[in-house]
């Protein structure tokens, strides 16, 4: 089975490279992480991810601009982003039914578990 | 007395909102950690098993403080619509059925079936009910009776006389009035008066973040309604909202 191409993109260093072991030893993902917005864009044009997980509060670009470059880019725009930010709260991801700006999002800390099957709901669309 | 708890408040709310995203990012990083280990050291150590496990007990146990602290910090401002209060209480307690399941916690509803619609922001008040279902679930963790009344009542000089709950209402005001009773141990008498303290709690370490009856009040305060919480004179306890209903 083709593993999947997951980007993420946190400013978080040890966090985001955690995150990227536990998908890796899954078996199922192929995974980059860069840890600032404009990296993340660069990269994304020769990855091609097949769905990008990036934190919303980042220095220079935040999550929001670095969503709208992927949306208005030819080669990125159908990509899947799902947000994992601090700064909401589970509660507040579910009254707004799991979505910010019509895009899905997570509120850390979030476990692996739940986590993955965010990805994977999303991968497939 | 009351401008101190509400100074306390304001305080712990600023706070909270200001640190929320520089704790839960190390929070994040943790449990991804802890999830690495778990999967990379041998398993057949009970050693190990137990020191997981443990910190990740921790890392849920901050994580509810600092919900506890937002939600406290949150409880600001209300967007007030009409509402039936029935439905919020049926809402709150099916978030909480499997919790209710594993505690063989039985259920009975008494709610008036013509309940006029509620002012009420109703997020904040499922807030409220499920806080207090919680409680109600901890004081009866081998199983017991919830019990879950409304009503509307209107207010009266007799009634105010009898029930202090009531004095901060004048005439002419109709009331929302819900109860919750469990049938758990109950709580000491002497401890009664600080139950709503923030970080006030008689549960054990890891048990309870004591902020859950200080969010309930705050609503309730937001509200323009009253709480009040008593032993009930048979056994366990009862927590009586009033809202007001124009």
């Amino acid at each position: 089975m083709d593993k999947k191409r997951i980007l993420i993109v946190d400013d978080e260093v040890g966090s985001a490279r955690l995150l990227q072991s536990n998908l890796e030893q899954t078996n199922l993902y192929v995974v980059l992480v860069e840890n600032t917005a404009t990296a993340a864009f660069a990269t994304a044009q020769h990855f091609q991810p097949e769905l990008v997980l990036m934190d919303v509060m980042m220095p220079g670009l935040d999550g929001g601009e670095l969503a709208q470059r992927f949306q208005t880019s030819p080669t990125l725009t159908s990509v899947p982003i799902v947000f994992l930010t601090a700064a909401a709260t589970r509660a507040e991801v579910a009254s707004r039914g799991g979505q910010i700006g019509g895009l899905p999002f997570l509120a850390k800390p979030v476990d692996m578990p739940e986590l993955i099957g965010c990805l994977e709901k999303h991968l497939g669309k | 007395m009351q401008l101190i708890q509400a100074a306390k408040l304001e305080c712990i709310g600023t706070l909270a909102a200001g640190v929320a995203h520089e704790v839960k990012n190390p929070l994040q990083t943790m449990l991804m950690g802890l999830h690495y280990l778990a999967h990379n050291l041998p398993a057949n150590n009970e050693g190990i098993t137990r020191a997981l496990h443990d910190m990740r007990d921790a890392v849920t146990r901050a994580n509810a403080i600092l919900r506890g602290l937002l939600e406290l910090s949150a409880a600001t401002a209300s967007e007030t619509k009409a509402e039936d209060l029935n439905a919020c209480i049926e809402r709150s307690l099916w978030l909480l059925h499997f919790e209710l399941a594993a505690t063989q916690t039985t259920v009975v509803r008494q709610l008036a079936v013509d309940l006029p619609l509620v002012p009420m922001d109703r997020g904040k008040m499922e807030q409220v009910l499920i806080n207090l279902f919680i409680n109600a679930l901890h004081a009866m963790s081998h199983g017991g009776t919830l019990t879950v009344t409304t009503q509307a009542v209107a207010w009266s000089e007799d009634l105010a006389s009898r029930e202090p709950i009531f004095r901060p209402f004048k005439p002419g005001d109709t009331l929302a009035v819900a109860g919750v009773q469990d049938t758990g141990t109950g709580i000491p008498e002497d401890v009664l008066p600080r139950i709503f303290d923030p970080f006030f709690t008689t549960k054990p370490v890891g048990h309870g973040t004591g902020l859950g009856l200080a969010v309930v009040k705050k609503v309730m305060d937001l509200h323009g309604g009253a709480i009040d919480i008593r032993n009930a004179p048979a056994r366990g306890v009862r927590a009586t909202l009033i809202l007001k209903l124009q």
